[in-house]
């Protein structure tokens, strides 16, 4: 459990790898508890850093979020933000934007769906993150088959690397 | 008479043949960039976020070997030789989410599939601009509102590539990569091949062999598409079962963008929403659907990926 805490701390500071990230959905699927704490913990961490936005428990509305200056933002916001698509690609703008609202002119902010069940649980909150690492991956496979493709190439520095000696 | 339709069947082989200058030039571009010796410094810019790279490229027996190293943020380095890479990167480089290298359009592509491409977009020569010291060539790919246009500018004398852009319907340039500095036809030394951080203490080295698709076939999916954009082709198929359901991957190309449709089942979609996610030209969707969960990526306009994603079904068998 405690490689799991490290885990999750170092996803609040932005600095998860991969490995955290395994680590900490393998957690919430042992113990759903867990991420109850770690809700807490994020909570507690941001007000430390004087984060106007400390409920990260999913309940960012486009709104509160467009508010929020971009310095401001902790770096697990950002994290959430950027919905783990940084890792697929040197990347980033990301606006993320409701399907329903993809039409609408795109502001230079990114907006965050992660809209918010006023009874945001556990297990969505759980989903949501599985959803946003599968995306992640998806984007990486992409990036790799699009390489053979297409003009422009990302050379994929986390794809598939195998360790090599030091 | 005969003379109107002489005169048409003139027209037509002098437009033909115009483009078929065009085509050709693409051709020599995608050698220039893996066949010539250069060294430089681009640009690549995605959405508003831009970083800058240098590149000592070498081709010699038959072999290109190119090191590309980033020179903002984090020091990282990027050795390729042939399908093979190696990255280097100091162990305390921040977020190890963020190492993913652009390098050069076209470096990694064997052959363009130039009938393909001519059968989805016109090109056209739009003018010369000097890029990073050198005169270039504008030619410009546009196809139907499926696909975003592409403009790229060619080095007049080698055709190499110097600049390109992606640029959505409205006009907006969605991702560019630019040269700055280049020097051509130079001798490249082995100490310029060097990484520098090779050896040093801390250092995390990675590699990996580049396998190239194979694999071909969707003809087992449980999934089915019933429609896609004129002109896109599978170029991959996968499918892999896991314990908690199965997973099925296609990539289609028409020649010059890729778009990727990854359908899952097996997960849990209750309650999930639809996202859409943009990086400079690359468009991610993600929706819930009859149990499914539907993935498309691509270099594709926002309403391509959409349209994609309401096209797929679970085969008859499979319900």
């Amino acid at each position: 459990m405690n490689k799991a805490n490290e885990s999750f701390s170092a996803f609040l500071d932005g600095e998860a790898t991969e490995l955290d990230i395994q680590r900490l959905l393998n957690a919430m699927d042992e113990q759903p508890q867990v991420s109850r704490d770690w809700h807490k913990l994020s909570k507690v961490k941001a007000s430390l850093q004087g984060d106007t936005l400390t409920d990260v428990g999913l309940s960012i509305s486009p709104a509160v979020e467009a508010d929020i200056p971009q310095k401001n933002r902790s770096p697990f916001l950002k994290r959430l933000m950027q919905g783990g698509i940084a890792a697929a690609v040197a990347v980033v703008t990301i606006s993320i934007v409701s399907v329903q609202n993809a039409d609408a002119p795109q502001s230079s902010v990114a907006e965050l769906t992660v809209e918010t069940p006023e009874e945001s649980s556990v297990a969505q909150m759980q989903q949501q993150f599985a959803a946003q690492q599968r995306l992640t991956q998806f984007l990486k496979t992409h990036a790799e088959q699009a390489s053979f493709t297409t003009g422009h190439v990302v050379v994929p520095a986390e794809l598939n690397w195998v360790e090599g000696a030091q | 008479m005969r003379l109107s339709a002489l005169l048409m069947a003139t027209l037509m082989m002098l437009s033909v043949s115009a483009h078929s200058m065009e085509w050709t030039q693409l051709d020599e571009m995608r050698q220039a960039v893996q066949q010539l010796s250069y060294r430089g410094e681009y640009l690549h810019r995605r959405g508003d976020q831009s970083s800058a790279y240098s590149v000592v490229h070498q081709f010699a027996d038959g072999q290109s070997t190119e090191l590309l190293r980033q020179l903002d943020g984090d020091m990282i380095e990027v050795l390729r030789r042939g399908d093979e890479m190696v990255c280097y990167l100091p162990s305390d480089a921040s977020g190890a989410l963020n190492h993913a290298v652009p390098a050069a359009p076209f470096s990694q592509v064997e052959a363009l599939d130039l009938p393909t491409i001519a059968g989805n977009y016109k090109a056209k020569t739009i003018g010369t601009e000097r890029v990073a010291g050198f005169a270039a060539s504008i030619i410009e790919l546009s196809g139907d509102d499926w696909r975003y246009r592409q403009r790229l500018w060619l080095e007049q004398e080698t055709k190499l590539l110097l600049q390109s852009e992606l640029i959505d319907l409205d006009g907006t340039i969605l991702e560019q990569f630019r040269f700055t500095r280049l020097e051509l036809s130079v001798q490249i030394g082995q100490a310029e091949l060097t990484p520098a951080l090779k050896g040093q203490p801390g250092v995390v080295q990675q590699s990996v062999q580049i396998e190239r698709p194979v694999q071909e076939s969707s003809a087992q999916f449980k999934s089915q598409l019933r429609w896609i954009p004129d002109g896109f082709e599978l170029s991959y198929g996968e499918r892999t079962v896991t314990a908690s359901g199965w997973l099925e991957q296609r990539t289609y190309t028409d020649g010059l963008v890729t778009m990727s449709v990854f359908v899952e089942q097996g997960k849990q979609t209750d309650g999930q929403q639809s996202g859409l996610a943009k990086m400079g030209a690359t468009t991610a969707l993600m929706t819930f659907r009859d149990g499914m969960s539907i993935t498309v990526v691509g270099e594709v306009p926002n309403q391509t990926a959409k349209s994609i994603a309401e096209q797929i079904s679970l085969a008859s068998s499979a319900i």
